[in-house]
């Protein structure tokens, strides 16, 4: 690997380093509770958490728009009988790790949900990397948030750089869409005689356990990110306030940032592959005994 | 010294019931992971070459059994910041 890269990475640690040794002060601990909001319609909207979703979506769509215009233009080149380069076949090293994380996810989905696997892979890679990103937003310092203006306040108070899914709005929208997803995939395989017949699965009886059962699911996946999240948030800032001369904040940053952020987001879509997988459990036994074959043109 | 008012009560339970909801809520994840964990490391060490598949199951039970822990976490953050304020 060239050394150009660790540049940029070891200028954040310094960076990261001088902050917390100069400006956690005592005083210094704020957790964000109260947003500074921002009213649509009647609407309020959270206005630092819109914010960095999407700036998260932004840096989302940069390798599949780059990716995506190249084999596009190597493409067009092989329909026009137009001479290809070598050049063209070589991938760059964005277009390596891109493909190794979606062809990850292509085994992963195709392992658990066989051959229904490629209708739900983009949900499931789409949920993954944003949310990876997410977690991600909160390694960087925001330098606005430091610099007070005379009256004691943050400079620039509503923009901070912190994961947007510490807000817990974002982990229960996410749930939300996979649970639409799960219930409306099974509504849709086996009509609405069959999903509520689902509910009463062994006797009658159970109909409410099974009720709640749906429920709290939904609401340990949104749970499960939003306080891991926002627990490590909380454990680095106290952590590199309290002991800032002995533990560096960049490895806080490292376990809590990266590697819980990595699992979290990781754990987030298995467990919506995983509810697929279960909701549609009948079905797949099903193409399954018939050999049905992968269905290439979902992707 | 000012009198001990209702608000004070109320503030230390708040304060004290989240340690309390954080300490013992932290007991059964922590058990159930250190299970999950050294179940993996004897499949691991029985099946090697099955180490990528054992390791992401453990990671995805790991987290479905985290979740109480995450809950008394909650709990905990909604007693400090709602009722354990000045």
């Amino acid at each position: 690997m060239k050394k150009k890269v660790f540049i940029p990475v070891i200028l954040l640690i310094l960076l990261e380093i001088v902050i917390v040794i100069l400006f956690y002060q005592d005083s210094g601990i704020s957790i964000r509770t109260e947003y500074h909001k921002w009213s649509i319609f009647g609407i309020s909207f959270h206005a630092n958490t819109m914010l960095m979703e999407w700036l998260v979506s932004f840096i989302m769509l940069i390798p599949g728009l780059i990716i995506g215009f190249k084999v596009k233009n190597v493409l067009k080149k092989l329909s026009q009988n137009q001479e290809v380069e070598l050049s063209d076949y070589i991938p760059t090293r964005l277009q390596s790790v891109t493909e190794l994380l979606v062809e990850f996810f292509d085994d992963l989905t195709k392992s658990t949900l066989k051959s229904r696997g490629r209708k739900y892979f983009p949900l499931i890679i789409t949920l993954f990397v944003f949310i990876w990103i997410s977690n991600m937003m909160g390694i960087f310092p925001s330098f606005w948030q430091i610099v007070k203006t005379p009256d004691g306040k943050p400079f620039l108070e509503w923009l901070e750089f912190a994961e947007p899914t510490r807000d817990l709005n974002v982990p229960v929208g996410l749930m939300l869409i996979v649970i639409f997803v799960v219930h409306g995939s099974m509504i849709k395989e086996f009509g609405i005689r069959g999903y509520l017949k689902s509910y009463a699965d062994p006797i009658f009886l159970l109909f409410p356990l099974n009720v709640i059962g749906e429920i709290a699911k939904g609401i340990s996946l949104a749970f499960r990110l939003f306080g891991n999240i926002l627990g490590g948030a909380i454990i680095i800032i106290v952590v590199s306030s309290l002991v800032r001369y002995i533990v560096l904040p960049p490895l806080l940053n490292a376990f809590f940032g990266v590697f819980v952020g990595t699992i979290q987001a990781f754990v987030f879509s298995m467990l919506a592959l995983t509810y697929t997988a279960v909701a549609l459990a009948d079905v797949i036994e099903t193409d399954e005994e018939e050999n049905k074959p992968l269905n290439e043109e979902d992707l | 010294m000012d009198a001990i008012t209702g608000a004070d009560l109320v503030r230390a339970a708040a304060l004290l019931g989240a340690g309390i909801a954080m300490g013992f809520g932290a007991i059964g994840p922590g058990i159930g992971e250190g299970m999950a964990a050294s179940k993996a490391c004897e499949g691991v060490s029985r099946n090697p070459e099955q180490a990528g598949l054992i390791t992401r199951t453990m990671l995805v039970g790991q987290a479905v059994s985290e979740s109480t822990g995450i809950y008394s976490l909650v709990i905990a953050l909604i007693l400090i910041f709602l009722f354990g304020g000045k």
